[in-house]
């Protein structure tokens, strides 16, 4: 809970520091303080603190283990960042929005009623939205915010009407009454299932999955790439830690009713995420199709509807987001060193810069699944949660999905190691240690996979 | 330990490497892989023949809550993987060094990962073990083709690794099935899995799900596809990694887990799996006859042994498993040998065309000796290391089948006439322009050559030894399939 206000407090220092003028130590300042909160989270770690604000959110070891990982990837998130906070201009703006956007996120992976749900989606999402369009001079970033905008505000239409036919048929918001209800076989179905189908579309347009997914590719594309880099990796892990929260503990009991749809959603998010994203030329679009299909693997763990399908996502999470930020990171640097982010820009970059190399290609390695980094250890948490109560065909997709997957993160390497390059890209110090801590986190992950598992 | 020093040596000085730069590097991976072959050598005169279990064997909880092991150790057929690795990788890195590559502490970093993989695929107790090991192993020789290959090696390394790779998937879904069939607490060790008692549905599906992976790396036909230009394309020890030890994966998983745990699927399907893999001998072999290009005529030579091999592991009988064994061992001394000699007669006359080659005997008797001795192994004939495992292969295959015993046999007719006839063009005829060019082996050759065919004769003459290891792990292996049968 701790961790909620602390970083509400620093939304604020952020406001404070354009008011009172202390702007330009506020970047430092919030990394101070999120290394601090990330200290005391892991302090509140088996220390059940029971529901707070009047039974509004719950901070479990599952909720402590979600907001660690968001907070930690935050922390790597800034220290890669500094480029956007070079400019004078909106420093405290930015700053400040992130952080808010990160206080909606620990709500929705915290929440025990589901206005709180929504709350923390709109806060996580308004942020966004403006962050989307924080270059303002750039045509591609307003798009991107626009659509961004348009298509949330649609998602969260679907989201919202799915609450009130839960609330018509329960009345009730607290997820533990409706699990209750769920399980003492429930009189208004019909509208349950309604409410449900809602839930499943609204929340499956926040994690882009097939056929929800049309605004992702555009808006990733064209937002800044550190905005890209946060939307898949932070909303990402709230959003599926929202679903998954939701679906095992309100509407396990119901899983035959959303069990099937979600099925073929996932399926069809894996193959077809990973089909679109070998056609792409561009390094930053092949993540967001990637990271798609990553949607599709992380609704595995929904559809395991158990407490190991939860260890599973906190574990892929962290190994998703840790890679994913260090890909963003080279695909930044490259950006800015060639002006695009197309293949051919990596070309040469093998001799040039071993460490650029090194780190594409153990995050690439990473996110492709292959075994000993920390990837592959994710997805085969994920298969196994979801085998203890299924068959093994969705997996069979799923792994299918992954050797397809191979094709174009390895594309990235091969594209290295092709060609020559004059420059040598400069690397700022904070970026390679980031860099090198993304390594080490998702080669320790991979050795030591079992430091995570512990009970939760 | 001795395991797991095995194991953890190559990984720790592989690591090293790469920090490393200058002419030392070549030293010390030298040296590595020598104190590895003593190593290897040591737990080979140390074991203990009649226990049937695995021995020098480490067990350590690696994944609690997943019920995985850190379990490796040694049984006769991992020993005799395990000896032949060691016994290779100071060749390769001799070989290695007789070339100039850039950025060598990179190549001998990653020759020595890959040894890593290897050892840790053939000790592996722990099914879970054995798949991380298995793309471990993978990693190192993709890198070693894609950094050191030939001019179209992208296209064809990422074939390769893809191929190699959706394999292994199917694999692995494979092994999550049958590690939660096994009674709780859930457990990956070989052994729980080698316990389970599977319905001979379950026993059919699960059989084609390993049979790809294995059939892939092996490779049997039809799944041979990538094979001849990865192995052309290679730099010659990532070709003598691939032929010569990482060939032999596939047989081994064969051997320690589609064998034990499915039997009787292998005895539904094995009449398939045998008839491709005839198939493939045949086919590679009439491919070797055509080829023009002298690395990839022995790569489909290198594709017909192991497609032989594995006709001899999917027959089931006693003869055909230890043949299969033992013609692992001899085939990778051969294929080493030929991928070298085949090496020096590039790197003097830079090309790989047989046409273009000729009247080299006159000018190079040695090398013309030794590459004829090498030559004989792998066409198997008596008092050479190839003859035994090839008589024991046939006989085991004739004892399932006479006929298929018949097709394969003329792989031995066809083994003779694609090297003979390689070798009479390329080696005896008239001086040319191109024989000018050429001198005979120079001590750095010799010392790679004349220890592998001593090997050869030794191996050829006197085989007890390793068949003394082998005979009692094959005995093991049946009874396990007859109690799984059961």
């Amino acid at each position: 809970m701790k961790a909620l206000l602390l970083l509400s407090g620093l939304g604020f220092l952020g406001i404070l520091s354009e008011i009172l003028n202390f702007k330009k130590i506020i970047y430092k300042l919030t990394i101070v303080g999120l290394i601090l909160t990330l200290g005391i989270t892991f302090l509140e770690w088996d220390n059940p603190a029971p529901l707070q604000f009047s039974n509004m959110v719950n901070f479990d070891n599952l909720a402590i283990s979600f907001i660690a990982v968001l907070v930690l990837t935050a922390i790597l998130w800034f220290l890669t960042s500094a480029p956007i906070f070079d400019d004078n201009e909106h420093v405290a703006d930015k700053t400040t929005l992130i952080l808010f956007a990160l206080v909606g996120a620990v709500c929705m992976v915290s929440y025990h009623n589901v206005t709180m749900l929504f709350i923390g989606i709109e806060i996580l999402s308004i942020c966004m939205y403006v962050m989307a369009g924080s270059k303002k001079g750039d045509l591609g970033s307003n798009e991107s915010s626009m659509k961004y905008f348009l298509m949330g505000a649609f998602a969260t239409g679907f989201l919202l009407m799915g609450i009130a036919f839960i609330y018509g048929a329960t009345a009730s918001f607290d997820i533990a009454e409706i699990k209750m209800y769920m399980e003492n076989s429930p009189e208004h179905l019909e509208l349950v299932y309604t409410g449900i189908l809602l839930l499943v579309i609204g929340l499956s347009f926040k994690i882009s999955a097939v056929p929800f997914h049309f605004w992702a590719p555009d808006v990733y594309d064209g937002a800044p790439i550190q905005v890209t880099s946060l939307m898949s990796t932070i909303v990402k892990t709230a959003a599926i830690a929202a679903f998954y929260k939701l679906f095992t503990v309100s509407f396990g009991s119901q899983s035959e009713t959303w069990e099937c749809t979600l099925s073929y959603i996932a399926g069809i998010t894996i193959i077809l995420g990973n089909l679109i994203a070998v056609f792409q030329s561009s390094a930053k679009r092949m993540l967001a199709y990637s990271g798609i299909s990553h949607a599709g693997y992380l609704l595995l763990a929904i559809l395991a509807n158990n407490a190991s399908g939860g260890n599973a996502l906190v574990y892929y999470t962290l190994a998703y987001s840790v890679a994913t930020i260090a890909a963003f990171a080279i695909i930044a640097l490259v950006l800015q060193a060639k002006g695009d982010t197309n293949f051919s820009s990596f070309e040469g970059l093998g001799k040039k810069n071993p460490l650029l190399a090194i780190a594409t290609i153990i995050s690439m390695l990473s996110l492709a699944g292959i075994p000993p980094f920390a990837g592959f250890f994710g997805k085969y948490y994920l298969f196994t949660s979801y085998l203890e109560n299924h068959g093994i065909g969705l997996v069979v997709v799923a792994l299918i999905g992954s050797a397809i997957s191979i094709y174009y993160y390895f594309r990235l390497i091969v594209t290295m190691f092709k060609g020559e390059s004059e420059e040598v890209i400069p690397i700022s110090g904070t970026v390679k240690l980031v860099l090198i801590l993304c390594m080490l986190i998702t080669v320790a992950l991979g050795i030591f996979p079992d430091v995570m598992s512990g009970g939760w | 330990m001795i395991t797991t020093t095995l194991l953890f040596f190559p990984l720790v000085i592989g690591i090293l490497l790469f920090f490393l730069k200058g002419e030392n590097v070549k030293k010390i991976a030298l040296g590595a892989s020598l104190i590895e072959l003593v190593l290897g050598v040591t737990a080979f005169v140390q074991f203990d023949k009649k226990q049937v279990l695995a021995q020098y064997a480490t067990n350590i909880p690696w994944i609690k809550g997943m019920g995985i092991n850190f379990h490796v150790g040694m049984d006769g057929i991992s020993l005799v993987l395990v000896l032949l690795t060691t016994l290779l990788l100071p060749f390769i890195i001799m070989v290695a060094n007789r070339n100039t590559y850039k950025n060598p502490s990179s190549l001998y970093g990653l020759i020595l990962l890959m040894q890593f993989g290897l050892i840790g695929v053939f000790t592996a107790q722990d099914a879970f073990l054995f798949y991380i090991f298995w793309e471990v192993a993978l990693i190192p020789i993709y890198f070693i083709a894609l950094l050191w290959g030939g001019a179209d090696r992208i296209r064809i390394t990422f074939k390769f690794f893809i191929y190699t790779l959706a394999g292994s998937l199917l694999m692995l879904a494979a092994l999550i099935y049958l590690y939660l069939q096994t009674p709780l607490p859930h457990n990956f060790s070989l052994q729980a899995l080698y316990d389970l008692q599977l319905t001979e549905g379950t026993q059919n599906w699960v059989f084609w799900m390993l049979f790809f992976a294995f059939a892939i790396k092996m490779p049997i036909f039809p799944f041979h596809s990538w094979l001849a230009d990865t192995y052309t394309d290679a730099p010659t020890p990532g070709t003598m990694l691939l032929s010569g030890v990482m060939s032999k994966m596939g047989v081994y998983g064969a051997l320690k887990i589609l064998l034990p745990i499915v039997p009787m699927g292998v005895n539904n399907y094995g009449p398939y799996a045998i008839t491709l893999a005839v198939i493939g001998v045949i086919y590679a072999s009439l491919l070797a006859m055509f080829q023009k290009d002298y690395k990839r005529l022995i790569a489909y030579s290198s594709a017909a042994h192991v497609g032989l091999i594995a006709a001899g592991v999917f027959s089931m009988t006693h003869n055909g498993i230890a043949g299969a064994v033992v013609q692992m061992f001899a085939h990778g001394i051969s294929a080493v040998g030929l991928f070298y000699v085949v090496d020096i007669l590039v790197n003097r006359t830079n090309t790989r065309q047989l046409n273009e080659l000729g009247g080299i005997r006159t000018v190079a008797p040695v090398y013309a000796t030794s590459f004829m001795i090498i030559m004989m192994a792998s066409i198997a004939l008596p008092l050479t290391s190839g003859f035994i495992g090839e008589f024991l292969l046939l006989v085991g295959i004739y004892e399932y089948n006479y006929w298929l015993a018949g097709f394969a046999g003329l792989s031995t007719i066809l083994g003779a006439v694609y090297m003979l006839k390689s070798y009479q063009v390329s080696i005896l005829g008239d001086k040319s322009a191109i024989s000018d060019k050429f001198f005979d082996l120079v001590w750095q050759e010799k010392v790679i050559l004349f220890p592998l065919i001593i090997l050869i004769f030794v191996m050829g003459v006197y085989p007890k030894p390793l068949l003394d290891v082998i005979t009692p792990a094959v005995k093991n292996l049946y009874t396990i399939m007859e109690i799984t049968i059961k």
